[in-house]
């Protein structure tokens, strides 16, 4: 839903599909929308929508894309997410109203719905058993990411071709349901018949009048599972029930996750947490026979943030989601504490998966801080060199060699080498390039030769104007689809009417906290370095920054794929 | 007398008594309201013996009732009144007695629908102005918050419509009069049954007084042996027990609650066949359920050495990292291991 969300909102603020060849460009909202940082903001908004539409918890919403989805936070981005989550809404149970032919009766706020928690207090004595159950929520979701990282490990060098991922969903789907008729078989937990809410009840080989409450947990949609965990009965699922149901569950779905399905997590989560914290509920009526202050829905709440807590490790957005989609803030301080000891709990042994994913998948996200143990690497270390730099007055055969050489994306203007390189070795013991004049980008360039625009003189700049360059935004062609005759590429073009004259530049000696913090406030995608002489010395990308992490106690470099 | 509110009164109570009672375990509630009709015809014998009771009418204000001043009570009770209230006495009585001798008898809602009847009638002539200006209510006023008439009337509308009474009838007009009678599912589901019982009786030689009897239990279990019951009588169990799921178990609406009479001949039926004489479904063999779950089992296994062998590992597109090779002393250790992990 999340995803669904923010693809949609990315592709629907732009108002132009190149695939199938309309543009609403001629409106001029969409024009304005064209551009990176309104793109993002467009983006966080549909993942907060997704939220939204998906537990009918808005402000969860708004928080998951401050916490997870947003880079750049500002006031006016909350206001607009915030709204765009309460239409999702709205649209959303107006929608499921007339579906369910209760039209203009809006009780369907979610796609979603575990529930309410009605007049469900919580006691001063069970928070010892929260922080319990926020440990093991931890733990197991530890194990749920170690587990899952070793098996991508394994799909990324193993699984590789089309056919063998294609037979690998087939064979995760065959073992579930084989694994879900060998329980209902062999766990004969028989209750009787409406007790049990569950709308398709299988008797399998109990007496009449009674179902089997193990089918109820297999053959329902996992958040109508959920539903059931929450609120079923005391008596409704034995120990063996619940045992043999969290154990297989947990490893289907530590299976599941990362095939080639659009497969979530957080149901899954939530189904494995509430089988678990409801045994922990079971446990505790048997040790304390009287106690009426034990509600094994409460506990199947806790257990499942605990899990999903556990491996996510999100902490914010998961409370208000929860705290929305049962509609209980009563419990929402046992479920911050259960989620906040989970985070920790299980940051000592692994990552969170999404965190794990991505770094796996060798994306180059910048964290929220630099990386510790780096104050003293400067920028020299850091920085990419020798840099492909390109003369101010360029011939365009030249430009076209680079742009297919390379496959950089900013370089940097230099102008004309002057005399006096022996001044420059003496001072610099790296090479230099020419004095900085501004940094141009490839999809620049790639208007500029497109335009065929041959500048021998300045004259014809004019002719070109911002909205050729806004006008290919986001998809721009690539080299090899230009078509320049040999008359064009001898000519040579101006750069500088079309560069940034001013980009951002460190010196040599900047440290990687304060570059990583330009970097990341200002959200750059090139920092020029130069020397005390404005001389280019190198260029830092994304990547370079991306590439310093930190294990344990020591501080890495990895390798980054393109 | 406005038959058509009466209608409403029960059939509308009924439908609205509220979601507290689960749909099962109607036997459970006819246990439960056995008990609390026993305190409450104590109750009412006491109350109406002694002659304080309060009557609420539909026309009644509260605060009226407590006034002492009001003469109307120390007055001489009009004739018509006192036959009024023996009438409403006679009726609770009598319902209160039909219910708890059939608690058992798995008949009680078609036994005792004329009382209930009876009993909301009497209230109805009770709260109504006589002959244009007497209002029996006056000569019976609140003394604190006792008003005895108007709680067992609900107390009676309660009882009926949450043991589970309300859904064995059907309820029509004919000429503008209300009649009740059983519905068709009630009385199909009684057409099967009986066919049940007397194939049963026939395989065991046993009559209805073998099943109504204290020790029915031991003497069904005496009479024949299992297998030959299980075979003979298994087509009429099916179709009673197929009925009874189609009609009340699946498409039911939850909030309804089971006719009562159905609800308990199911079960003790139930009970018969399944505890009684053990006619359980066989199960399945489950050697052949193991097997094939074992070797299921084994294909992903399989599967992944096979994709260990078959998959070539796509050699990652690692971007040369072009770096200043000066002279800056490095902290920084490339750990190969680290290396092998992160690289995509």
């Amino acid at each position: 839903m999340i995803h669904s969300g923010a693809v949609v909102a990315a592709g629907l603020s732009q108002g132009r599909s190149t695939t199938f060849g309309f543009d609403f460009g001629c409106f001029q909202m969409f024009e304005y929308f064209r551009m990176d940082s309104e793109k993002r903001d467009f983006v966080s908004g549909g993942a907060a929508a997704g939220v939204s539409a998906a537990f009918g918890a808005p402000v969860g919403g708004v928080l998951f894309s401050l916490e997870e989805g947003a880079s750049f936070w500002n006031q006016a981005l909350t206001w607009r997410i915030f709204f765009a989550s309460m239409v999702t809404t709205f649209t959303l149970n107006m929608m499921l109203s007339i579906y369910h032919k209760k039209a203009w009766q809006f009780s369907y706020p979610g796609l979603i719905n575990f529930g309410k928690f009605t007049d469900t207090p919580y006691y001063g004595q069970e928070i010892p058993v929260y922080i319990l159950l926020g440990i093991f929520g931890g733990l197991l979701g530890a194990l749920f990411n170690y587990i899952n990282y070793r098996l991508t490990l394994f799909r990324r060098r193993n699984v590789t071709t089309r056919w063998l991922r294609v037979l690998e969903a087939i064979l995760v789907a065959m073992i579930s349901a084989v694994a879900a008729f060998f329980l209902i078989y062999a766990i004969n937990d028989c209750q009787p018949f409406g007790d049990d809410p569950n709308e398709n009840p299988i008797q399998m080989y109990c007496l009449d009048g009674q179902s089997n409450s193990m089918a109820t947990l297999w053959f329902q949609p996992p958040e109508d599972s959920v539903r059931s965990l929450f609120h079923d009965d005391y008596a409704i699922y034995k120990y063996s029930t619940l045992i043999a149901f969290g154990v297989v569950y947990f490893f289907l779905a530590c299976w599941t996750y990362g095939i080639s399905v659009p497969s979530g997590l957080f149901i899954p989560g939530l189904v494995i947490g509430a089988a678990w914290g409801r045994l922990v509920a079971l446990f505790l009526c048997a040790i304390f026979p009287n106690a009426n202050w034990i509600s094994p829905g409460k506990f199947a709440l806790l257990g499942a943030a605990a899990q999903l807590g556990g491996i996510v490790r999100m902490t914010l957005s998961l409370t208000v989601i929860l705290i929305e989609a049962t509609g209980n803030i009563t419990l929402g301080l046992p479920v911050m504490i259960v989620l906040m000891i989970a985070k920790w709990v299980g940051d000592i042994f692994t990552e969170g998966i999404y965190d794990m994913h991505i770094q796996l998948q060798g994306v180059p996200v910048l964290g929220w801080e630099p990386p510790e143990m780096t104050s003293n690497i400067s920028a020299r270390k850091v920085m990419s060199h020798p840099v492909v730099t390109l003369d101010s007055l360029s011939h365009a055969n030249v430009i076209v060699d680079i742009l297919k050489r390379e496959t950089h994306d900013g370089f940097p203007v230099v102008q004309q080498q002057t005399e006096s390189l022996d001044e420059h070795v003496s001072i610099a013991s790296c090479e230099n390039f020419g004095t900085l004049a501004g940094l141009i980008t490839r999809s620049q360039l790639i208007v500029l030769l497109r335009q065929k625009h041959s500048f021998a003189d300045g004259s014809q700049a004019a002719t070109l104007t911002s909205r050729d360059f806004r006008s290919i935004y986001p998809r721009f062609p690539r080299i090899e689809s230009l078509a320049l005759s040999e008359a064009d590429l001898r000519c040579s073009i101006d750069l500088r009417p079309f560069m940034n004259p001013a980009p951002y530049v460190v010196y040599d000696n900047t440290s990687l906290p304060r570059i990583f913090k330009l970097f990341r406030g200002l959200g750059l995608r090139h920092l020029v370095v130069v020397n005390r002489r404005n001389e280019v010395i190198g260029i830092v990308t994304r990547k370079d920054l991306a590439r310093y992490r930190v294990h344990g106690a020591h501080l890495t470099e990895a390798e980054m794929s393109a | 007398m406005a038959f058509g509110d009466f209608y409403n009164d029960i059939y509308l109570f009924g439908m609205n008594r509220g979601k507290g009672s689960s749909a099962s375990g109607s036997a459970m509630v006819s246990l439960y309201n056995v008990q609390n009709l026993m305190m409450s015809v104590v109750v009412v014998l006491a109350c109406i013996s002694f002659g304080h009771s309060s009557l609420q009418s539909y026309d009644f204000d509260p605060l009226q009732a407590i006034s002492l001043l009001d003469d109307a009570q120390f007055e001489p009770i009009a004739p018509i009144c006192e036959k009024l209230v023996n009438d409403f006495k006679d009726a609770l009585a009598n319902y209160t007695k039909c219910v708890i001798e059939n608690a058992r008898s798995r008949r009680r809602c078609e036994l005792c629908i004329d009382k209930v009847i009876q009993v909301l009638k009497s209230f109805r002539l009770l709260a109504q102005k006589q002959n244009g200006s007497i209002l029996c209510t006056e000569s019976y006023p609140g003394m604190g918050e006792v008003m005895v008439f108007r709680h067992f009337h609900e107390f009676v509308k309660k009882n009926w419509a949450n043991g589970g009474c309300q859904n064995c009838f059907a309820w029509y007009t004919i000429n503008s009069t209300i009649s009740n009678q059983l519905s068709n599912t009630t009385i199909m589901f009684q057409q099967l049954s009986s066919q049940f019982y007397k194939c049963l009786y026939n395989a065991t030689n046993a009559d209805d007084s073998v099943v109504q009897s204290r020790d029915f239990l031991r003497r069904l279990r005496e009479v024949h042996s299992n297998e030959t019951i299980c075979k003979k009588c298994k087509k009429e169990y099916d179709k009673l027990n197929r009925f009874y799921v189609a009609k009340y178990e699946t498409t039911y609406d939850k909030d309804d609650i089971i006719c009562a009479d159905i609800a308990d001949s199911m079960n003790f039926t139930r009970y018969i066949w399944q505890e009684v004489y053990h006619c359980h479904i066989e199960r399945v063999s489950v050697w052949p359920m193991i097997v094939t779950s074992v070797i299921l089992c084994c294909v992903p296994v399989v599967f992944y050495l096979v994709s260990k062998i078959v998959g070539h590992e796509v050699e990652p597109n690692v971007v040369p990292s072009k770096r200043f090779r000066g002279s800056l002393g490095a902290r920084v250790s490339t750990s190969s291991s680290i290396h092998n992990h992160l690289l995509t």
